[in-house]
């Protein structure tokens, strides 16, 4: 009996690449059923009118492109995969039991648990259950991500180029085994076992999320303090474990019209500045001045957004609006639900007008300033999904209402948060390959500490990269001479190619949304996949394998 | 198809300059190497440390590239994965993966081929046992002696049952048994008609086995040609007799001179036994004690799978390993008359090089250290060449057995 044990038990830990490549299938194989449910979804709405579907859809190519990439992307991977399974697996195989052989995975589950246990003690909070599960969510996340990115680019890199120096290369290279299948092997190796590793990690994280936001014990409570912890962990479920859809308030229609005739006024009178950088950051300065004088409110005055693509009989509709006010004091107004109405006057002309339909109750001490969250009943949205929230100041004061990044938007729940967070994962797992494959190519080039630091690099601009880029915004609106315009056209240009080049780590980094209950769409999935697994991490992987089968692998070249 | 070809490797004009960082050129590695590999012969490629032989083994293999001429490996270049599935290749060190053990090393290698499950067990079995590793199969290779290493690594040569074999100096770090068995090994796949690159500066083992041989020295090509031919002495005559008294050997003097005319010094002596027999016989004795080991086993003779498919191998096998272990009765000397194995020596060559002072002393030591342990069984004590390297002077005497 004992000898049969231990003979599973070896049969189990000489299985251990199959284990893991099951394990990784297995969880990768949702993505396939909530990817096609999502397309039949999609496609419900199209067909009842597909010519109007197609001219609204390819209004932003961009998601279209990035489903057709990731199919394409992954029809080729797999292809790829079946035509040299046997030698790709055997050398994906290797590379997995080195893995465990180094006991990478398994030291870094250690300290994960560790860590993850140990964060709700470590984080300081507000004291809401809310705040303490948003937290543990987004640092365990954080956490298994920097991790792992670490295993993903030491084992990559460490493993191609240590194999080049300690010259085993020499041996299987003179196997019958192309080299890119070689690179394809290796990057297949820690990716299975970067992504179990995620998976299991983001399991552990699930669970403990869920262990932390079980009911709380009322027993013991008096009535005010029970309400006060429903609404808690009513505010924990509707607004961090959700997946709610965000619907920004749409742009005045007339805004671009207006725009464009005060420039025809400053073109008239001659006051356009030269120069192509200087006319965009001048229209667009004109663009913000008008939309931000549209958004004060001096007392009395009505604003109306509108909101559109909302479910009419769905979950409750989340506002959130970032005013300019003083958060102390509060601004005294209502917001409204309005309904359009058209009325025909004596001439016979249409004209519509907003009438207010239901409000939302103020708190005591007036709305605050700063960035802020209301619930809206989903009732005030019309059949056809769109809403019209208008805000009305009573204040003597004058209100200001921000616009770009923090616009008015609406968030009504649509998924559910496992599978949101099961998506976000998915991101991750992008994440990982990417660095997979950086790590790949850079270990194909360069000797080890090099080829490490190269990919640590990519990995950090790739981090800091839209701030980086937020420096290469124009001066306001100082007259330059056409050098410096031609100087500056052509430093953003540059840096724009540079920075579109490394992997957009800050871009696609899907924790904000998860934590803060904001959907994860699956065209977020898409054009994660399609940017950093297929278009960047295919890329780093052809680069690798045209440099490997190239070179001299009995040399070392950096 | 290329096998109607009778060259496995041809190596044309071959030259292989390292450049360092700036492109400037740093060490000439190789300069004009022109020999070809026929099928079915054992070649040596020989010369002292530095001299090109691994460089031109990498070339061969595709791990590095030419800087002008062109080597091709059954017709086409040698980066061809074709070509490839033919080729064993044994590296000078054992560069094996420190984490596997010594099935999974050739269960990964097997795979490389596109062996089916059932052969790639089959195989490694058959090849663990050859090279004598059956007690040590579980251990990760990391733990290995350098011998238990270089034996996992001529293992892995020949998973796939190459046509084309090549060693890169198979026996360092080899104990004598292991070097014995590695020589009887490479006559063993001569014989089933496998083509085998020798690489070596151990004189010893490369003019037992060695059908052609090619010197190198500071990349430039030395020698080229059979080893017999290369080596025979033809003015010098070997006799070998049993015991004869006092009497009896200054008559066959006075005949020896009567017939020379000269009075040149016949020497007479009796042969010492080569530490190598000697050895292998100390070594059997324990075995048939029953004395176990915890390191590398004496190993059983080539894996039954090599050269499956051609005839009557196994009985071929046994044939030639004794053939090997009795060299009196091996085909070839058979050839000369009876119980005067020939004497070879040409010393031109070597002398040749000696002369110019281009043997540095470190070299010359290298020769020596193994020379006891590779010693070949022929009544010569050391291969030839390798006395030449360690002592020019020596050279010329016709025989040094006269200390025993």
């Amino acid at each position: 009996m004992k000898t049969r044990l231990l003979s599973l038990w070896y049969w189990i830990i000489h299985r251990l690449p199959e284990v893991l490549l099951g394990l990784s299938v297995l969880a990768l194989a949702p993505a396939l059923v909530l990817a096609a449910l999502a397309l039949r979804t999609q496609a419900a709405t199209m067909l009842p009118s597909p010519g109007q579907y197609w001219r609204d859809t390819l209004q932003d190519p961009w998601s279209p492109l990035a489903v057709l990439t990731c199919l394409l992307g992954a029809g080729l991977l797999i292809f790829l995969l079946w035509r040299n399974w046997r030698l790709v697996w055997a050398v994906a195989r290797k590379m997995i039991i080195e893995g465990l052989h180094r006991k990478v995975v398994l030291v870094l589950l250690i300290f994960f648990v560790v860590l993850m246990l140990s964060m709700p003690f470590i984080l300081k909070t507000e004291g809401s259950l809310k705040s303490q599960v948003q937290l543990v969510l987004l640092y365990s996340l954080v956490l298994a991500m920097v991790l792992l990115s670490l295993v993903a680019i030491f084992l990559s890199a460490a493993s191609v180029c240590s194999e080049i120096e300690h010259k085993q290369v020499h041996i299987t290279d003179t196997k019958p085994l192309p080299r890119w299948q070689f690179l394809l092997g290796k990057w297949l190796g820690v990716v299975i076992l970067c992504t179990t590793a995620l998976f299991a990690m983001s399991v552990a994280v699930f669970l403990f999320v869920m262990y932390l936001a079980r009911p709380p014990d009322t027993s013991h409570m008096d009535r005010r303090e029970v309400a006060k912890v429903a609404k808690d962990y009513d505010s924990l479920f509707g607004e961090v474990l959700v997946g709610r859809k965000v619907v920004p308030a749409m742009l005045p229609p007339d805004l671009d019209a207006v725009v464009d005739k005060q420039m025809k006024e400053f073109q008239a009178k001659d006051q356009l500045p030269h120069g192509r950088t200087q006319l965009r950051s001048f229209r667009e300065a004109l663009r913000d001045a008008e939309m931000g004088s549209r958004l004060i409110l001096a007392t009395g005055d009505l604003y109306v957004w509108r909101f559109d693509g909302l479910q009419p009989r769905g979950g409750p509709l989340y506002l959130r609006f970032y005013a300019n006010a003083d958060p102390r004091v509060g601004v005294a107004g209502r917001w409204l639900g309005m309904r359009r109405k058209e009325t025909k006057d004596t001439e016979g002309k249409l004209h519509s007008q907003f009438v207010p339909v239901g409000e939302v109750p103020p708190p005591p001490y007036g709305w605050q300033g700063g960035s802020q969250t209301i619930v809206v009943p989903a009732t005030w949205v019309e059949p056809g999904g769109t809403l019209f929230l208008g805000f009305q100041n009573l204040d003597e004061r004058r209100i200001s209402f921000a616009w770009k990044q923090n616009y008015t938007q609406v968030m009504q729940e649509s998924a559910s948060f496992l599978t949101n967070y099961y998506r976000t994962v998915l991101v991750l797992v992008c994440h990982i390959a990417l660095l997979a494959a950086l790590g790949i190519m850079a270990g194909s080039l360069f000797s080890f500490p090099v080829a490490s630091l190269t990919v640590v690099f990519f990995f950090v601009v790739g981090l800091i990269g839209p701030w980086f880029a937020s420096f290469m915004e124009p001066p306001g609106m100082v007259e330059l001479t056409p050098m410096q315009d031609f100087l500056l056209a052509a430093w953003q240009s540059t840096m724009g190619t540079v920075l579109a080049v490394m992997p957009h780590f800050g871009k696609y980094n899907p924790l904000g949304d998860l934590t803060d209950g904001r959907l994860v769409t699956w065209a977020f999935v898409a054009s994660a996949g399609a940017v950093m697994l297929f278009i960047k991490g295919g890329a780093a992987l052809l680069i690798g394998m045209y440099i490997y089968a190239r070179r001299e692998l009995a040399r070392i070249i950096v | 198809m290329p096998s109607a070809d009778s060259n496995v490797l041809q190596v044309v004009e071959l030259t292989k300059i390292f450049r360092d960082f700036w492109g400037r050129e740093s060490v000439k590695a190789l300069d004009g190497l022109n020999f070809d590999v026929k099928r079915g012969e054992v070649f040596g490629l020989l010369g002292p440390n530095g001299s090109g032989k691994t460089t031109a083994v990498r070339i061969i293999l595709g791990l590095l590239f030419p800087t002008r001429g062109a080597v091709s490996l059954f017709g086409h270049s040698p980066q061809s994965v074709e070509v490839k599935k033919r080729v064993g290749y044994m590296p000078e060190e054992s560069h094996l993966y420190l984490y596997l053990n010594a099935e999974e090393t050739l269960d990964f290698f097997g795979r490389l081929f596109r062996l089916p499950a059932q052969e790639r067990r089959r195989r490694t079995e058959a090849l663990i046992d050859m090279v004598g590793l059956q007690r040590a199969r579980k251990r990760p290779v990391g733990q290995y002696s350098k011998g238990m290493a270089r034996r996992i690594g001529l293992a892995q040569s020949l998973v796939n049952d190459p046509d084309f074999l090549i060693l890169d100096e198979p026996t360092t770090g080899l104990d004598p048994i292991g070097t014995r068995e590695i020589k009887d090994l490479i006559l063993a796949l001569r014989k089933m008609g496998k083509t085998i690159l020798l690489c070596s500066h151990l004189l010893g083992d490369v003019e037992e086995v060695c059908d052609r041989i090619c010197i190198l020295y500071g990349g430039k090509q030395r020698a080229l040609g059979p080893v017999r031919e290369l080596l025979v002495s033809a003015d010098v005559t070997q006799i070998r007799a049993p015991r004869l008294e006092e009497d009896a050997v200054r008559k066959i003097k006075d005949i020896i001179r009567e017939s020379t005319g000269r009075a040149d010094p016949v020497e007479v002596s009796s042969p010492s036994r080569p530490l190598e027999d000697y050895f292998l016989n100390v070594v059997d004795d324990a075995r048939r004690e029953r004395l176990t080991t915890a390191g590398a086993e004496v190993g059983t003779a080539a894996a039954s799978f090599l050269g499956a498919g051609r005839a009557e191998p196994e009985k071929l096998l046994d044939e030639l390993v004794q053939a090997a272990r009795e060299p009196e009765k091996a085909p070839e000397p058979a050839a000369q008359p009876a119980a005067a194995i020939p004497v070879q020596r040409d010393t031109i060559f070597i002398e040749d090089l000696v002369k110019r002072g281009t043997v540095p002393a470190a070299e010359e030591k290298a020769a020596q250290k193994p020379a006891a342990a590779s010693a070949p069984e022929t009544t010569v004590r050391r291969g030839v060449l390798d006395e030449l390297l360690v002592d020019p002077h020596k050279g010329s005497k016709p025989d040094e057995n006269k200390a025993s």
